[in-house]
């Protein structure tokens, strides 16, 4: 899921990505909305509403939305420096550590906002910056790694996708075309992954409040640790079938 | 010249974050553009159930607020620590408790902490604010309220 880069990549590899990271961004999504009034996993949002305080006059919170719509930039940015200046040396780590990033972000948003957070205008502010960011590094690991076939944090596109290939499959050429096929699951997988992991935080958060974001957490912490264990399992896999080759050797 | 990519990169990040900053202190935030007190002067549908009506009736208004905490309020006092001070025409009072949202956009009302209601605060300036609402009575679609800045908050109490 995370180890392997581009074009290496199965469509399996891309849903379990997609599903998995879609699930944690639709509840981001929707918890910031409940509580702080404010998409965090897209962008789009957020220039239109730029555009309209503009207009409006609204300086100081022209620069809030400017910041950001920075951080959601910057977060992409971390993610694909990191991942194009580890990736040689260790995949495994380039690709995690963003997600490790994430995680710290999340982590942070919901013990804040669990034991400390007075409701204050720059509180919020503040936390949805660190959503922001955090939505920025995700996308950004997803999109560089799957070579820009999966974005999970908004679906704009993906349902540009998902209109284009419904059009396409009113032909059969094109319903029996393997690409075709395969680009329909990933894109299905992320969809139903986001809704989801919307509707799940929505009904969490009413029992558990800011503790949602620790399931967040836990969801994207299951990326890493499902591949560091698939790691150590082909590690160990390498090591017995050596071992089991070298046995057959001598009783040869 | 990575290092030359890597300066110009810090620079630009450390440019943007000074600009937005400097900004952010320098302009009016609206947590303290609300604090003051603020007479309601006029409530407007969104859609216009009659032609021409596109004003609010008092009768109405009582009931599209009817189960609303801002039932009757006519003169909003918006207090430094968090507290709304909301009073009737007749003189009755009701204390709340005030925050905003999202990019100080979601005005939220909250009844000793238990129920809470959200208005759009859609404009704000020195002198007027509007406030938008969503109601399912009779007017369907948003209801839109209008507020003047009231100076001599003591003198105006007295005289309602």
């Amino acid at each position: 899921m995370l180890r392997k880069f581009n074009n290496s990549r199965t469509v399996k590899d891309n849903m379990q990505l997609g599903a998995l990271t879609a699930f944690s961004a639709g509840m981001v999504n929707v918890v910031s909305v409940i509580i702080f009034f404010a998409f965090t996993s897209n962008v789009t949002g957020h220039y239109a509403i730029l555009a309209e305080e503009m207009a409006k006059g609204n300086w100081n919170q022209v620069f809030v939305v400017l910041t950001w719509i920075f951080l959601f930039f910057i977060g992409n940015f971390v993610s694909n420096l990191i991942i194009i200046n580890f990736n040689e040396k260790n995949s495994y780590i380039a690709h995690s550590t963003p997600l490790i990033l994430e995680i710290l972000c999340l982590f942070a948003v919901g013990t804040y906002g669990a034991f400390y957070y007075t409701e204050t205008l720059w509180e919020t502010e503040i936390m949805v910056g660190f959503m922001l960011f955090a939505m920025g590094l995700q996308n950004g690991l997803t999109a560089s790694i799957s070579n820009f076939s999966v974005k999970t944090t908004h679906l704009t596109g993906l349902t540009t996708d998902l209109g284009i290939l419904a059009s396409l499959y009113t032909q059969k050429k094109y319903r029996t075309n393997k690409v075709l096929i395969a680009k329909r699951k990933i894109l299905l997988s992320i969809v139903v992954a986001y809704l989801l992991g919307g509707v799940f935080a929505g009904m969490v958060y009413l029992k558990i409040q800011f503790f949602v974001f620790y399931v967040a957490c836990l969801v994207i912490g299951v990326i890493i640790g499902y591949e560091y264990y698939k790691l150590k399992i082909n590690k160990l896999m390498r090591y017995k079938r050596h071992n089991f080759s070298r046995m057959k050797r001598r009783v040869a | 010249m990575k290092n030359k990519v890597l300066y110009i990169y810090t620079a630009i990040v450390i440019a943007c974050t000074f600009l937005v900053s400097l900004a952010i202190h320098k302009t009016k935030n609206p947590t303290e553009g609300i604090v003051g007190t603020w007479k309601e002067v006029e409530w407007r549908y969104e859609k216009i159930p009659h032609k021409n009506t596109p004003v609010l009736i008092e009768e109405n208004k009582k009931q599209i607020t009817e189960d609303l905490m801002i039932h009757k309020a006519e003169l909003w006092q918006f207090l430094p620590n968090g507290e709304i001070k909301l009073t009737s025409g007749k003189g009755g009072t009701k204390l709340l408790n005030w925050t905003l949202k999202g990019r100080g956009h979601v005005l939220k009302l909250t009844e000793k902490n238990v129920n809470n209601e959200h208005y759009n605060l859609y404009y704000i300036g020195n002198n007027t604010m509007e406030l938008h609402f969503r109601t399912d009575l009779q007017a369907k679609g948003i209801v839109k309220l209008t507020f003047k800045r009231i100076n001599n908050t003591t003198k105006y109490a007295q005289e309602i």
